[in-house]
């Protein structure tokens, strides 16, 4: 304790008024090292690698057993070759388009959807009826995708559950063959999504929902205020931070929603329209051996991301006045 | 107390002389242990296994087995970057990769009939292919020669073929054997027009195509055609063998006439529209249904044939043919060159291997007939018979614990068997090398309505129904489609690209709409000549050149 004393008597003669707020925080500071320790190891430090990406990069074994670096160094050098190779090969336009067009309806529906169970779950007054509801709806979040992916093609094959269930309907005559339609994959693909995710997504809602004064709710009441009117005057507004603030997080992923159901469920009849930026990679990319490729693709998509997330920053807190950043 | 403590010591010390005892009985063959890695994601062995047992007693060889769990070409890259090498690896379809990396020892020098006696009687049969392009060996085939077996004939098809079910041609009152492609879909739709329903109260599905789009194994959906058209299957190269100019094309006539003819099959409701939406699982698990009645497959990917012979319904089996577009043309069927090498399959040792000289000791033990006749038979009177002619067969109960997953986990090498040198064909003693092999294990496993197709038509085995072809008809450096092409050049890229193109294609040249194929086809062919096709050729004619050149100076040497 000697020492801290000495440091405390030289900061509070001689420190900054920024020094003297370090060393009142400092246990704080040394719990969040070790986090920031392990976001630069994982994080930071193989960014790297994004040399890759400009190369012809091709691994080479290296001496008797030992991680060599230079590996990274001794390699042809192409500049910006593998971003020509991306941005003028014909499918580019193709797969961004899908990627795009299904990230942005899987966002849009599953904020309306999430937030529209999270109010409808705050307004039930039978609790055990509540918590069953909640724990049935983010079940599916647990599942892996292939597991969901194979219920999913075994219900909409053809003698499945949905086309049976439609031909007694009455809506169909013969069965559809659901999976090989082009211009539904989108849509299909939304649909597993709100299945898989909603629930879970409703939690993060349901605990903004709780955290709204109920005393506003009952001076709403005895003003009069109906059911939906205290939801849309209360609820609504009272969230609406929240949402925003997840709407923003969630752009910023927008390019990275794009390989687990295409890859499953998409084949030769959609590819058209299932095809997205990380299912390219895989085939021109890592599957045939160029590492460049993917790597340059890698560093397309981060970049797109930050200019996507500081982009609807910006435009939240011109418009709404909430920023995340 | 001190009488206690002095007993107890001396009991200590008499474990401990026990011990050492032990220890130096034993010095001949110490333990070690040898770290392979599978390039195929199979399933370990039980803790308990028997042979990897004996193999640890008799050899004093210890196998740490790691499988590959997801994509190749990540592990390996990462592998290779890393530093971390196994003592052993396979190369499981990477061995070009394998070699350009630098990672494995090469062993031309290492392998000597002095050393190593058997298992330079095993390489020494073509001791030249086995060699890389820089002339030296780095992998150990894993079936590189036949023992006693001059003309290689066997009893299992490992071939690609068009399969019929049997009950087909039984319930037909024993029809023909189809020859003909249109022949052969005459037979099915007869067949469902009598029968739309199987055994179980499902309907039928005719023609059954496995078309995964980003899987390797959906040749079914590409290739047939090549082997209908008569020509030397080549995957669409056409090479003139003198001058090796290469002509890529993969949209040809007999390719037309196959998919119109597919699309006519389509349109009458024989061809499963199912194809196109099912991943590789699904297909496999509907072939052992019992609801299909033909497609083109290779056996070695149909793993699940042989399941309705177990749920008591065997005429739901499958038979091969070899078919043709026309009348009477000859087709290339049974194609021999699975054991022509190139230097690029098989397992070997990597430069990290802590014992070469141990590791190749264990590798010529395995070569000998002993430990090929525990590996492919088992123990014998445990796992099978000798009977007084000396011919080895399987009791009934032998025979049931075979298809039993878990009894193989603990009593099979096959983990092993899928990398190490095989010794085909037959032992000194007559029987085959393996218990799937022996006629008489194979033929006693199969239902009396089989034998019965079999006897109609005059055939011993099942196999027999596809033509074979003589074998040493083709060069030494056929087939050009197997020939390394440099990773991420142009050339590999157009590879990916006509596979997309048919992959888009095919399903719907396959399920267009009535009259409305012609058009399609003449757009496919528009888009497919939007490739760059000419790289393709220069980088397989310039892979031909060298691969030539190379043999050439193995030859003069």
């Amino acid at each position: 304790m000697r020492l801290s004393e000495t440091i405390q008597e030289r900061i509070a003669a001689r420190g900054s008024r920024r020094m003297k707020v370090v060393w009142n925080q400092r246990e704080l500071i040394l719990l969040t090292i070790p986090y920031i320790l392990f976001f630069v190891t994982f994080n930071y430090i193989p960014l790297l690698g994004w040399v890759m990406a400009f190369q012809n990069f091709r691994p080479k074994a290296t001496t008797k057993g030992t991680i060599d670096l230079s590996v990274f160094i001794n390699q042809k050098w192409v500049g910006l070759d593998n971003f020509k190779y991306l941005f003028s090969s014909e499918q580019f336009g193709r797969i961004m388009r899908n990627t795009f067009a299904m990230s942005v309806m899987n966002l849009i529906t599953s904020t309306i959807l999430s937030v529209t169970l999270a109010i409808l779950i705050n307004e039930m007054s039978a609790r055990r009826f509540k918590k069953a509801v909640q724990t049935i709806s983010y079940l599916p979040h647990f599942l892996s995708w292939i597991i969901a992916c194979s219920l999913i093609s075994n219900m909409l094959s053809l003698d499945g559950a949905i086309n049976r269930l439609l031909q007694n309907c009455g809506i169909i005559s013969s069965p559809v063959l659901w999976l090989g339609q082009p211009k539904l994959f989108w849509l299909l693909n939304t649909l597993i999504h709100a299945w898989k995710g909603t629930g879970w997504n409703s939690i993060m809602y349901l605990a903004a929902i709780s955290a709204i004064d109920p005393g506003i709710y009952e001076a709403a009441q005895i003003d009069g205020a109906g059911r939906w009117q205290r939801v849309k005057y209360i609820t609504l507004p009272g969230i609406s931070q929240t949402i925003l603030m997840l709407l923003i997080m969630n752009i910023g992923s927008l390019m990275n929603q794009g390989f687990d159901v295409q890859y499953l469920l998409g084949n030769g009849l959609t590819t058209a329209y299932a095809e997205t930026i990380d299912i390219y990679v895989l085939k021109y990319g890592v599957g045939i051996g160029n590492y460049s490729l993917a790597t340059a693709t890698g560093i397309f998509k981060s970049v797109l991301c930050i200019v996507l997330l500081f982009s609807a920053n910006r435009v939240s807190g011109k418009l709404f006045d909430e920023r995340l950043i | 107390m001190k009488t206690w403590s002095r007993i107890l010591s001396l009991v200590l010390c008499v474990a401990l002389c026990m011990g050492c005892v032990s220890a130096l009985a034993d010095t001949t063959l110490e333990p070690i242990t040898f770290k392979f890695f599978f390039g195929n994601s199979l399933q370990a062995p039980a803790e308990d296994n028997k042979i990897y047992k004996l193999i640890q007693d008799e050899l004093g060889v210890t196998l740490d087995m790691e499988f590959l769990v997801g994509s190749a070409t990540e592990k390996l890259g990462l592998m290779v970057v890393s530093g971390d090498y196994p003592d052993m690896m396979d190369a499981a379809g990477n061995g070009e990769y394998l070699i350009n990396s630098g990672i494995m020892m090469p062993l031309e020098t290492l392998v000597t009939p002095e050393a190593y006696p058997n298992l330079y009687e095993y390489m020494s049969l073509q001791w030249d292919q086995l060699k890389a392009s820089d002339g030296h060996i780095y992998f150990i085939p894993n079936d590189n020669r036949e023992y006693n077996n001059e003309d290689s004939h066997s009893v299992r098809f490992f071939d690609k073929g068009f399969w019929l079910c049997k009950d087909v041609l039984i319930k037909l009152g024993y029809p023909e054997i189809p020859t003909t492609l249109d022949e052969y879909f005459d037979l099915i739709e007869q067949y469902m027009a009598l029968y739309p329903t199987n055994a179980y109260g499902q309907k039928f599905v005719g023609f059954e195509i496995m078309s995964e789009a980003n899987n390797w194994r959906s040749f079914p959906l590409r290739e047939p055609w090549m082997y209908l058209s008569g020509e030397w299957v080549d995957g669409g190269y056409h090479v003139d063998y003198d001058t090796f100019e290469v002509k890529f094309d993969r949209t040809t006539d007999d390719a037309y006439r196959y998919y119109k003819k597919l699309n006519e099959e389509y349109l009458k409701g024989i061809v499963d529209p199912e194809s196109f939406v099912e991943n590789f699982s699904e297909y496999n698990a509907k072939t052992a249904t019992g609801t299909i009645l033909g497609m083109y497959d290779a056996s070695w990917q149909l793993w699940k044939l042989g399941n309705q012979r177990k749920l008591g319904h065997p005429e739901y089996e499958f038979i091969p043919l070899s078919l043709s577009l026309d009348e009477g043309e000859e087709v290339f069927f049974r194609n021999p060159v699975p054991l022509r090498q190139n230097g690029r399959d098989g397992m070997g040792l990597t430069i990290t291997c802590k014992d070469p000289a141990r590791a190749l000791q264990f590798l010529d033990a395995l070569c000998t007939e002993k430990w090929q006749k525990i590996l492919f038979w088992g123990i014998e009177g445990e796992d099978y018979m000798v009977d007084e002619n000396g011919l080895f067969y399987l009791t009934d109960e032998q025979l049931a614990q075979r298809s039993d997953e878990t009894w193989g986990s603990s009593n099979t090498a096959t983990q092993l068997t899928s990398a190490c040198p095989k010794h085909l064909g037959f032992y000194s003693d007559g029987n085959a090398y393996t218990w799937e092999e022996q006629l008489s294990v194979y033929n006693g496993n199969l239902a009396p309505i089989e034998l019965e197709l079999l006897d109609h038509y005059g055939k011993s085995v099942d196999h027999q129904f596809v033509a074979s072809n003589g074998y040493g008809i083709y060069p030494d450096i056929y087939p050009a489609k197997d020939l390394p092409l440099e990773d991420g050049s142009i050339a590999k890229i157009v590879k990916q690209e006509f596979w997309d193109l048919e992959s888009v294609w095919l399903p719907k040249l396959i399920m267009a709409e009535e009259g409305t194929y012609d058009t399609l086809w003449a757009e496919y062919v528009a888009e497919y000549s939007k490739l760059n096709t000419a790289a393709l050729e220069d980088a397989v004619h310039e892979a031909l050149v060298t691969k030539q050149a190379q043999l050439d100076a193995l030859k003069a040497k």
